[in-house]
């Protein structure tokens, strides 16, 4: 990962390719979900933090890969891409703003160093909200089941709501891999 | 009790256990988890997505139905395949779950343990303290625990145990000296009587022979009789000595005590011309050392009814000397007490109370009033034994003679019986007594 500050107000992720190329995130690329890479920025010594984030899916009917990339300045880029090449190509090229260093106050308190973090999630926010919601569907309908044929009584209904909620609710995103950095932020900018 | 507690604890905390694993288990084994994250499943639905879009690419007529069917497919393959990815973390919060109960189950268990320690600890010491006292003989306890657990009832045991050992110890204290003196009197009397018989034979012989001489002497006559009357009195108190000395076992037979004092009261109504004998109605209220029964018939007791009137009488006889000319009255009542009057397990206690309205007894007394010899009569108007065999009576008879009070308005007598015979139903149950 490479940094670059623009009109000494952003500081710029430049991406490497060789994320692309890790086993693990290859894997996840091809799932079918969308495979998030979602960036921490952290000045030291408790500064406000930024962040970025890039949601890659392979989309099957298109055989491509559905991306789009959020920055801290909140610009959206979707591209859709027809081969793993060219996922490489765009990726290289992304410039994503992640820290707004005119939030660092006067440049005598602002950071030197920023430790990035990137964390690999296997699917989407909104993917884990619709199979949460699904879940509870579905589980609501095989507790229902029993009373409706008649076959047995239903025993500990609200024990089993609880219980409903608290598995639908373990469906959370966790990363299957992170990556950090510690680097320098660069004294000169870029117009 | 305790261990009871710590199984029902220990069936709790197993059957809350069994119960989350149960409910978690079921939804984990649920159809739709099991089918759901089933990798032929996933497998078969990839399978279907490609031969939709297969399908769609060899009939473009109809690509907007594959489309959507497609759609549809890949959503629910979307689905399950988040499930699967968020298995292991399903796993490890059903796991961090039953851990925690666990947990929370000891911690509960662990401090409601710590709290009963911190509760109990302080008054096992006193208990501790007390059994101590109670080992090197103190009596009339108070160890300053209540409650109605198991310490505080243990503790009433102390209480009780040590009242009746410091009864016990005097009643036996009593009983020992009582038996010296009598032991002492046995042997005073057996000296006396032998040297008092030949004396008196030897006087009788002597005035046989003045009276039967041809020349009787007249002086000599008044002499011998004179000495025949001082060893006379004499005898008359050595056979005092003697009764004192050889009282005999009572022969209890049930009597209703009530009864017997109002017989006492009428046969004994003119004995004492200074005296009224009053006999109190049925009474209802309480007894310090428990309580009597309101409105209930007291219990039978077994009793010498000889022995106990005489017992009366001798009261009475101190009670008559002690008002004097003025005259007085001596009220006389009965009662049933519950607690351990007497101890040995026995529960209810008949109490004889004979009080009068004298002038009291003086004080320097008191201490010594059931010893033998202790009189305030003067010198040979009495020995002093009275009340002493009124307690060696009593404490024959299991129960005890107690002073229960004396002051310039009155003296009160407690005669202690061992009850406990439930009353008959109409009639003196001395009667029908084999």
């Amino acid at each position: 990962v490479t940094l670059k500050v623009r009109n000494e107000r952003w500081l710029e992720l430049a991406l490497p390719g060789s994320i692309l190329d890790d086993e693990l995130v290859t894997e996840e690329l091809t799932s079918g979900l969308t495979t998030t890479f979602a960036f921490l920025v952290d000045p030291r010594g408790g500064r406000p933090k930024g962040g970025a984030r890039i949601e890659i899916r392979y989309h099957l009917w298109d055989e491509a890969f559905h991306c789009l990339a959020v920055d801290a300045g909140g610009q959206r880029e979707a591209k859709i891409l027809p081969s793993r090449e060219a996922l490489k190509a765009w990726w290289r090229g992304l410039r994503l703003r992640s820290l707004d260093l005119g939030s660092q106050t006067t440049a005598r308190t602002r950071a030197s160093q920023v430790r990035v973090t990137l964390d690999v999630i296997p699917f989407s926010s909104k993917e884990e909200e619709d199979t949460q919601r699904w879940l509870g569907e579905v589980l609501a309908q095989d507790r229902d089941a029993p009373r409706e044929i008649g076959a047995e009584g239903r025993t500990g209904g609200a024990v089993n709501q609880v219980f409903n909620v608290l598995i639908a609710t373990s469906i959370r995103r966790k990363a299957v891999t992170s990556y950090r950095w510690t680097l320098q932020i660069p004294s000169g900018s870029s117009p | 009790m305790r261990l009871r507690s710590t199984l029902v604890a220990i069936g709790l905390m197993v059957a809350l256990g069994a119960s989350v694993f149960f409910l978690v288990q079921r939804q984990l084994s649920s159809s739709s988890f099991v089918f759901g994250a089933h990798p032929e499943v996933l497998e078969q639905l990839e399978t279907a997505l490609s031969t939709t879009r297969e399908l769609a690419n060899r009939d473009p007529e109809n690509q907007a139905i594959y489309r959507a069917r497609f759609d549809a497919l890949d959503r629910t393959l979307g689905r399950l395949k988040v499930l699967e990815r968020s298995r292991e973390e399903l796993r490890r919060r059903y796991q961090l779950l039953l851990l925690l109960i666990f947990a929370g189950s000891v911690v509960v268990a662990t401090s409601l343990y710590a709290y009963r320690q911190s509760r109990h600890g302080p008054r096992l010491e006193k208990l501790r303290e007390a059994l101590e006292e109670l080992a090197v003989g103190r009596g009339e306890l108070v160890v300053g625990v209540r409650g109605r657990d198991s310490i505080g009832r243990i503790a009433s045991m102390i209480e009780e145990t040590s009242r009746v050992m410091a009864r016990n110890r005097r009643r036996l204290a009593a009983l020992r000296n009582l038996s010296a003196w009598q032991e002492a009197a046995r042997r005073h009397a057996h000296e006396m009587r032998t040297p008092l018989t030949g004396a008196r034979l030897g006087l009788g012989r002597i005035l046989d022979l003045a009276q039967t001489h041809p020349e009787p002497d007249d002086e000599i006559q008044r002499a011998a009789s004179g000495a025949l009357e001082e060893l006379e009195r004499l005898g008359v108190f050595t056979r005092q000595f003697t009764s004192f000395a050889r009282l005999p076992q009572p022969r209890l037979r049930p009597v209703n005590p009530r009864d017997l004092l109002r017989d006492f009261a009428t046969t004994y109504a003119g004995a004492w011309e200074n005296l009224q004998l009053v006999v109190d109605p049925e009474e209802s209220g309480d007894e310090e050392t428990g309580g009597s029964t309101p409105g209930r018939q007291a219990p039978s007791a077994l009793v010498d009814r000889d022995m106990l009137r005489q017992v009366l009488v001798n009261l009475c006889e101190n009670s008559a000397q002690a008002v004097g000319d003025e005259g007085g009255t001596v009220r006389l009542s009965a009662r049933a007490c519950q607690g351990p009057l007497l101890g040995e397990g026995r529960l209810e206690s008949i109490l004889l109370e004979v009080a009068d309205d004298g002038p009291g007894i003086a004080e320097e007394v008191r201490g010594r009033l059931f010893e033998p010899y202790t009189t305030t009569r003067t010198v040979g108007e009495g020995m002093g034994l009275g009340l002493a065999i009124s307690k060696k009576i009593l404490l024959d008879h299991g129960g005890d003679l107690e002073l229960s009070s004396s002051s310039a308005s009155g003296t009160v007598f407690h005669l202690i019986l061992p009850g406990g015979i439930p009353p008959e139903p109409g009639g003196d149950p001395e009667k029908e007594a084999p």
